[in-house]
């Protein structure tokens, strides 16, 4: 077999976005390595110059239109594609702003490296999401998930920080072989890798015969186990939380959101473009998918300490509510997780965000006893938490309740009520652990286990101050010193990414009819 | 037309928010001049469909309330995706006389807390809110409206309970929470699946009560590959959230503890308006939306609500603690209702107006019991206040003591077991009367268990009040002018009710006719 | 006489068990590491047997496409792998335990 295939300006053209961010990642290390020290702060900006020079350009292709595909099929530039690519380049950007203050809180001195290798797992992001050809999928996936190791453990001489980065690097690579052998055999059942091809050949083929049932059907469930990890679904979350906690915050917060973008957009592409004919197949697979990690999610959530832990496993949980997008299996379905996309990664990067402000070392200092007394201590990031969490728990008024009440219909309006029925019901186990975070944040004031107040006792009770007039004179100095020690400084970048973060929450909450038509566009719907 | 019905729902939270700028000496003046504005405002929704000229049947039903009040608020709607809810207030018959009893007993809650002195001020700030939240309950005719203000109703009590609660209040806080979150989340389901459903069955999405009554989803639901009719599983995913708030066994359990831990005033009004949701859901909107739905569940209902009468009775006999054994007397009482609904909307063939008996013998038992059962925790208020104790057995002779205390007790306690010419007496015969063409056996059990009901009560009324003196008690005054006030005018109206029960009768007529209508209008042989 | 795809697709499911029982059971990191790589190399002999039977020239562009990527995972991961090794002296997945919940 001889194919000859001659690459145009336009099939570059498709892919500038990708393109773009890679010549940045290159530049920001070329430079980097030609920076005085004190100047490496300003990468950040090159970075995020880098990203939205990106986003231009994915307009511009949107803009442009013409054929969506490019390169022999394997990339597309639809609008579920361009969509998801604005969604996973809003989150990088969100990531990046507040990546400053953390860097230089954590000590963390290749700076260089770190945005360039951030660029380039938003490069694999994008490579996947805009992949329609199993190859580019695993590739987008390798190219998304190899930097992220790396972003892990990147926190020098933190054992936590590595044993994430081990723990993601182990089972993100056993999940990959998963992947790989789904797709052999679909491979091999459909003799394509094309999406369209393996879409036309399905539905030449039905109802499907006994030789090639048991392949493809086997190589769509292995498909789909080695995606449900990268999304975390339960029961494939094991990970997540270790993960989640162990990597600097700023990483945690691109991974939810980015890495759960990809590959829900590559799955949506897999089973209900391509896989279409064959919905009632997969489909019972995938509502369990859903159901298991709406409910497992939230529970699991409901019984941590650690609100960096917690918020992973409610990461978790939003995985299952966008999870109905894909399991009703109807165009309505997609728009609605889309939108799902958009809101979660602006009210979950929002929640990360003022976690890093709260962290003191990667993993540790985000125990709930940390944000007590948060509302009095410093009333604009609690606020900015208030908003952030209710969003995620879907109160009216945010853009979750939208997201969440798109998800739902879309449900119910597919004859699927028992997912709209488990949703609601998750979802209202969720109020319980966001509404503990509030309460803690406004209504407990006092700070026992708090390190701080431990050291200010020990340390007084060091310099010879008796005990008991540290108990008895000494509490107001010890509450008043505390209360100034415990005020963290909030980087100009994590007060512009969170400032952002909470207008979008509230404005997309009262008005989400614009994006929401958008959404409804990319998947096609008229 | 002046919106009377907003008036009462908001004009509470007014009150709070005065409360919380006026002067601190004058919140609970400013507490009862709010509430009791709204008491005698909610009366003119009785007089005034009298006044004019319509007669009874100007109360209304459901399709046509005698009050009724429409904005147009949440109109969202993106393609196939809609979201429509109005700021639809509305009142019949059967929301009436809720309205008019939850402005009552708040007035005299607020009168009968005039005693609290921890934080007097968001102590009547939260109970004039919890007014709001209970009159927007009872009168909202849009379901997403009633399910917001179902939940508004939370927080006050959840805060009431665990700030002025007893030793145990945090933990029976929660438990009142979290019992009751969980079945709304059941029920928020069930609002978004029958809401959709109606709206791709019909083309037109509403959650007004007049749309969701007069158009009733088809056809059947596949969850899980198990095929199951709409109405039957809209039915039982509404019902949990009610049964949970009624209380039905076996999710009765929050009941006692919150009842223990609540401070008086919020007993009264947990008893007394708050399960009156729950049954107040399971006629109005559980019945009137999902009737075949209903019908097909009306004998385990019927069970269940038999179950409730006795097992209620039974747990009250072995209490030792007053607030215990009045709060497990709740659960048998509310099993009364229960029973009635399910006779009222049961598979049978019989005469409609066995139906409607027993349906009328509910909603009066509603209305009953919230004044009874006010009336017996605002007597255990006083003694407790006194004593600071509820332990029945540590009492004794208090007659002697306490001459005007006992007589409004023992009236309170021959209501409650259902004495002719008192109005639990009325609400129960009607609803053996109606319950015995289509449950026997449940009707007999339940009529069985007054007996019960009348050991446990007069047992704990002997102990306490009968007998010798004892003389750990010899200090102890009788109830004052001011603690009498609430139970003599809850007294009055109990006996209004049983002496004259018409005009309760009159009231609910066209809004239960409405639904016996329904009910009978379905196909006899159910399923 | 050709080996039967049937045979080759066999290997390749027996392979890809062994893989997966490795990682399962496995405690060491390089050892769960190599596992992986048996894996991988269960689809590679998959996909070479597809294209083969399919005529089909998919299969050895995937087949590529697997072993570079392969290539570059050994390069990070022994890379995390060795930097564990350096800060604590065991590697036993079993020890992986300071995050719990």
């Amino acid at each position: 077999m001889a194919f000859t295939y001659t690459i145009t300006a336009g099939d570059w053209g498709h892919i500038a976005p990708q393109l773009t961010l890679l010549g940045v990642a290159l530049l920001v290390m070329v430079i980097d390595t030609m920076l005085p020290a004190r100047l490496r702060g300003g990468l950040v900006i090159i970075a995020l110059l880098g990203v939205l020079s990106a986003a231009a350009s994915a307009l511009l292709v949107a803009q442009l239109g013409g054929a969506p595909s490019a390169f022999f099929g394997m990339i597309t530039s639809d609008g579920l594609a361009i969509f998801s690519m604005l969604v996973i380049l809003g989150a990088t950007a969100l990531a990046l702003l507040i990546a400053p203050g953390y860097i230089e809180r954590q000590g963390i001195h290749q700076q260089g490296e770190y945005y360039a290798l951030v660029l380039l797992a938003a490069t694999g992001m994008l490579l996947m999401s805009t992949a329609s050809n199993l190859m580019m999928i695993f590739l987008g996936l390798e190219l998304l998930s190899l930097p992220l190791y790396v972003l892990c453990a990147f926190v020098p001489g933190q054992q936590i920080a590595q044993e994430s980065g081990m723990k993601y690097f182990l089972l993100s690579s056993f999940a990959s072989g998963f992947l790989l052998y789904g797709m052999a055999l679909v491979y091999g059942a459909t003799g394509a890798t094309g999406l369209t091809q393996i879409h036309a050949f399905v539905a030449s083929h039905m109802p499907l015969d006994s030789s090639l049932a048991p392949l493809l059907l086997v190589g769509v469930v292995l498909i789909v186990v080695g995606l449900a990890f990268k999304v975390s679904a339960i029961p494939f979350h094991a990970w997540t939380p270790d993960v989640y906690q162990g990597a600097p915050t700023p990483v945690t917060a691109l991974m939810s959101v980015g890495t759960k973008t990809a590959a829900l957009v590559a799955l949506a592409r897999i089973l209900v473009v391509a896989l279409g004919p064959i919905t009632s197949q997969w489909q019972p697979l995938l509502i369990a998918l859903a159901i298991l990690t709406m409910l497992g999610g939230n529970l699991l959530a409901a019984t941590q300490t650690n609100v960096k832990r917690m918020l992973a496993y409610s990461s978790i949980a939003h995985a299952g509510y966008l999870l109905i997008g894909i399991a009703v299996g109807t165009n309505l379905g997609l728009a609605a997780m889309i939108f799902y996309l958009a809101a979660y990664g602006i009210m979950n990067i929002g929640a990360f965000g003022v976690v890093q402000v709260i962290e003191r070392s990667v993993g540790f200092g985000t125990e709930l006893d940390r944000f007590r007394g948060l509302g009095a201590r410093q009333p604009w990031l609690a606020g900015a938490m208030t908003v952030f969490l209710l969003a995620l728990a879907g109160i009216p008024g945010t853009v979750g309740f939208v997201a969440k009440y798109a998800v739902f219909s879309a449900a119910v309006l597919a004859s699927h009520p028992e997912l709209t029925i488990v949703g609601v019901i998750a979802s209202m186990i969720s109020f319980y652990y966001y509404l503990r975070i509030i309460w803690a944040m406004y209504f407990e004031l006092n700070p026992e286990g708090d390190p701080a107040t431990q050291g200010a006792r020990a340390a007084l009770g060091a310099q010879g101050t008796p005990p008991l007039m540290v108990e008895s004179s000494g509490q107001s100095a010890v509450i008043a010193a505390k209360s100034v020690s415990m005020r963290q400084p909030i980087a100009l970048g994590a007060m512009l990414s969170l400032g952002l973060a909470v207008l979008a929450t509230i404005i997309l909450g009262i008005l989400p009819g614009p994006l929401f038509e958008l959404a409804r566009q990319a998947v096609g719907l008229p | 037309m002046f919106p009377l019905l907003t008036t009462l729902v908001f004009l509470p939270t007014i009150g709070a928010l005065v409360l919380m700028v006026g002067p601190k000496g004058a919140s609970r003046w400013i507490a009862a001049i709010f509430s009791g504005v709204t008491f005698v405002l909610s009366l003119w929704l009785y007089i005034g469909p009298l006044v004019g000229g319509s007669g009874t049947a100007g109360f209304g039903s459901i399709m046509h309330p005698a009050w009724s009040e429409s904005i147009p608020w949440v109109h969202f709607a993106i393609g196939t995706l809609q979201l429509n809810i109005d700021y639809h207030l509305g009142a019949d018959g059967l929301s009436i006389f809720m309205l008019i009893l939850n402005a009552l007993l708040s007035f005299l809650a607020i009168i009968g807390s005039w005693h609290v002195s921890n934080r007097t001020r968001e102590y009547m700030a939260l109970l004039l809110i919890l007014e709001t939240g209970v009159m927007g309950v009872f009168c909202a005719f849009d379901l997403y409206l009633f399910w917001l203000f179902w939940e508004v109703e939370l927080i006050p009590m959840f805060l009431l309970i665990a700030i002025w609660g007893g030793q145990r209040r945090e933990y029976a806080a929660w438990k009142f929470v979290i019992y009751t979150i969980f079945g709304s989340a059941f029920m928020l389901a069930g609002i978004i699946l029958l809401y959709f459903s109606l709206g791709a069955q019909n083309g037109a999405y509403s959650a007004s009560f007049s749309y969701l009554a007069s158009h009733q989803v088809a056809g059947t639901y596949s969850i899980f590959g198990i095929s199951i009719a709409s109405q039957l599983l809209l039915f039982l995913l509404l019902y949990l959230g009610f049964a949970i708030k009624l209380p039905m066994i076996p999710f009765h359990t929050w009941l006692p503890d919150a009842h223990t831990e609540a401070p008086t005033a919020v007993s009264v009004l947990l008893a007394g308006v708050l399960l009156k949701m729950g049954a107040y859901g399971l006629i109005r909107i559980c019945v009137d939306f999902a009737p075949q739905g209903a019908r097909d569940f009306a004998l385990p209902l019927a069970v269940l609500g038999a179950i409730n009468i006795i097992y209620g009775a039974g747990c009250s006999l072995v209490q030792r603690d007053m607030k215990k054994l009045i709060a497990y007397s709740s659960v048998s009482h509310m099993g009364y209702v229960i029973l009635g609904v399910a006779a009222a909307i049961g598979p049978g063939a019989t005469n409609p107006a066995f139906r409607e008996a027993a349906l009328t013998g509910a909603a009066i038992q509603m209305f009953s019991h919230g004044a009874v059962t006010g009336m017996l925790f605002f007597c255990v208020g006083v003694l407790y206040e006194k004593a600071h104790l509820r332990e029945i057995n540590a009492f004794g002779g208090l007659m002697a003591r306490m001459p005007r205390l006992t007589w409004i007790y023992t009236f309170a306690i021959m209501a409650s077991l259902g004495l002719p010419g008192l109005s639990g007496f009325v609400a129960e015969y009607l609803v053996y009367t109606g319950s015995f063409a289509n449950f026997p056996a449940q009707t007999i059990i339940a009529a069985v268990t007054m007996i019960l009901t009348a050991g446990y009560l007069l047992w704990m009324l002997k102990r306490a009040f009968y007998g010798p003196l004892n003389p750990r008690w010899a200090h102890l005054n009788d109830a004052n002018l001011l603690e009498m006030a609430p139970l003599v005018m809850l007294g009055v109206v109990v006996l209004f009710v049983g002496v004259y029960p018409g005009f309760l009768v009159d009231l609910l007529r066209p809004s239960l006719h409405q639904i016996i209508q329904t009910m009978g209008s379905l196909p006899v042989a159910g399923r | 006489m050709p080996v039967p795809a049937n045979a080759l697709l066999f290997v390749s499911a027996m392979l890809f068990t062994i893989g997966v029982v490795g990682v399962l059971v496995r405690r060491n990191p390089l050892v769960i590491f190599m596992s992986i790589e048996l894996m991988l190399n269960a689809v590679n002999l998959s996909f070479m047997t597809f294209a083969n039977a399919l005529h089909s020239v998919d299969g050895w562009i995937f087949v590529f496409l697997v072993l570079s990527v392969a290539a570059a995972e050994v390069v990070v991961g022994l890379a995390i792998i060795v930097s564990v090794f350096r800060t604590r002296q065991e590697i036993d997945v079993d020890d992986f335990n300071t995050m719990k919940g």
